[in-house]
C-alpha cells in the first residue's frame, strides 16, 4: 500500500469520525423534555361610545356602515334573488315579444 | 506413530477436556437473581392561571378560581390588576420555567410591577416577534410529589393615559394580552435552557392556540 492510499484512508476515517461525533452531539444537545401551558388571555375592550347617546338622537345618516347598529347581512341576500329574477323575467318576456313581433312581421309579408 | 493412532489420541483427548470441562461448569455456574431497570420518560406538566378579575374595575376578585382568561375595560391612566402565575404539576422532572407575553399594543399598555423571583431574557439576536417578552424563573424548580405553584409574574398592567379610546390596530375596540408558560428540564440544559426558550416563544403560532 503505497503513502497516497494511506491518506486517503486516513483522510476518509477523520471525515467519517467528525460525522459520527457531530451528529451524536447534535442528538444530545436538542433531547430535552419540556411542558407548555394554555395560554392565559387577557381581553381589553374599550367603552362603546354611542352608548352614552340617546339612539333617538342619532341621525340615521351619521351611523357608520361598519358600525354595529347597520342591518344584518342576511337582509341584504334575501333581495338579491328577487331583483335577479325580476331582470331575468323580464329580459325573457322583452325577447319574447320580439319574437313575436318578427314572426307577426313575417307572416303578413307572406 | 501410524494415523489410527494419531485419531485415538485425539479422541481420548477431547474426551478427557469434556469430562473436566462439563462437570467444572456445573460446579461454577449459577445465576443471581435479575435486575431490572425501567426507563420512564420523564414528563413536565405547567399551567399557567391568574386571578380573576372584575371587568369594569379591573380589580381581582377574591374568593374566586383562577381563570386562563380576562376581560378588562380599557380606561386611559388606569392600572388593573393581572398576575399570570405559572403551577408546575407534581412529579415533572426538575425544569426551568420561562412565561412568555405577547402584548399587541405597546404603546398602549404596559407590564408592570414584575415578580422578584423573575428575570426578563435577553433577546439579543431579536427573534422574538413584535410586542414579545420572555420572563424566566431564577430558580430550577426541583421535582415534587406535591403541585407547586410559582410565584406572578408581573402583578399589574398599566394603560397610558394617552390612550384616545382607539386602539389603531386589527380591531379599533378590542386589544388583547397573551400569556403562557414554558418549562424545560433543568438538567444538562444550564447553558441552553434561555436559548430554548427564545426558540420557543418566536413561533408566531404560540400565541395563536
Amino acid at each position: 500500500m503505497n503513502k497516497h492510499k494511506l491518506q486517503a484512508i486516513a483522510l476518509l476515517s477523520a471525515v467519517l469520525c467528525f460525522f459520527v461525533i457531530s451528529v451524536s452531539l447534535s442528538r444530545s444537545t436538542y433531547a430535552y423534555v419540556f411542558g407548555q401551558s394554555h395560554i392565559c388571555r387577557s381581553d381589553f375592550y374599550t367603552e362603546k361610545t354611542e352608548s352614552s347617546v340617546p339612539e333617538s338622537s342619532v341621525p340615521e345618516s351619521s351611523v357608520p356602515e361598519s358600525s354595529s347598529e347597520k342591518p344584518p347581512t342576511g337582509d341584504r341576500t334575501d333581495t338579491l334573488p328577487l331583483a335577479a329574477v325580476s331582470a331575468v323575467s323580464m329580459m325573457a318576456a322583452a325577447i319574447w315579444m320580439s319574437f313575436r313581433r318578427s314572426r307577426r312581421n313575417k307572416d303578413t309579408n307572406d | 506413530m501410524n494415523r489410527k493412532a494419531i485419531i485415538a489420541g485425539a479422541a481420548a483427548a477431547a474426551l478427557l477436556t469434556t469430562g473436566i470441562l462439563v462437570p467444572s461448569f456445573a460446579f461454577l455456574s449459577g445465576q443471581s437473581r435479575k435486575i431490572v431497570n425501567r426507563f420512564v420518560s420523564a414528563l413536565i406538566t405547567v399551567d399557567l392561571k391568574e386571578t380573576l378579575v372584575d371587568p369594569e374595575t379591573g380589580k381581582k376578585v377574591d374568593n374566586e378560581p383562577r381563570v386562563y382568561e380576562n376581560t378588562y375595560l380599557t380606561v386611559a391612566g388606569r392600572t388593573v390588576d393581572k398576575d399570570p402565575t405559572p403551577t408546575v404539576a407534581k412529579n415533572s422532572a426538575s425544569c426551568y420555567v420561562y412565561v412568555g407575553v405577547r402584548n399587541e399594543h405597546t404603546d398602549i399598555f404596559s407590564i408592570e410591577d414584575i415578580g422578584t423571583e423573575w428575570t426578563l431574557v435577553t433577546d439579543s439576536e431579536n427573534k422574538l416577534g413584535e410586542g414579545v417578552t420572555v420572563y424566566k424563573y431564577n430558580a430550577v424548580v426541583p421535582k415534587s410529589d406535591e403541585d407547586q405553584q410559582l410565584s406572578a409574574v408581573f402583578e399589574h398592567v398599566k394603560i397610558s393615559e394617552n390612550f384616545d379610546g382607539q386602539f389603531h390596530g386589527e380591531s379599533e375596540t378590542e386589544s388583547a394580552i397573551e400569556a403562557r408558560a414554558y418549562a424545560v428540564q433543568s438538567e444538562g440544559t444550564e447553558a441552553l435552557s434561555d436559548g430554548y426558550a427564545i426558540d420557543y416563544f418566536s413561533n408566531s403560532d404560540v400565541f395563536e392556540n
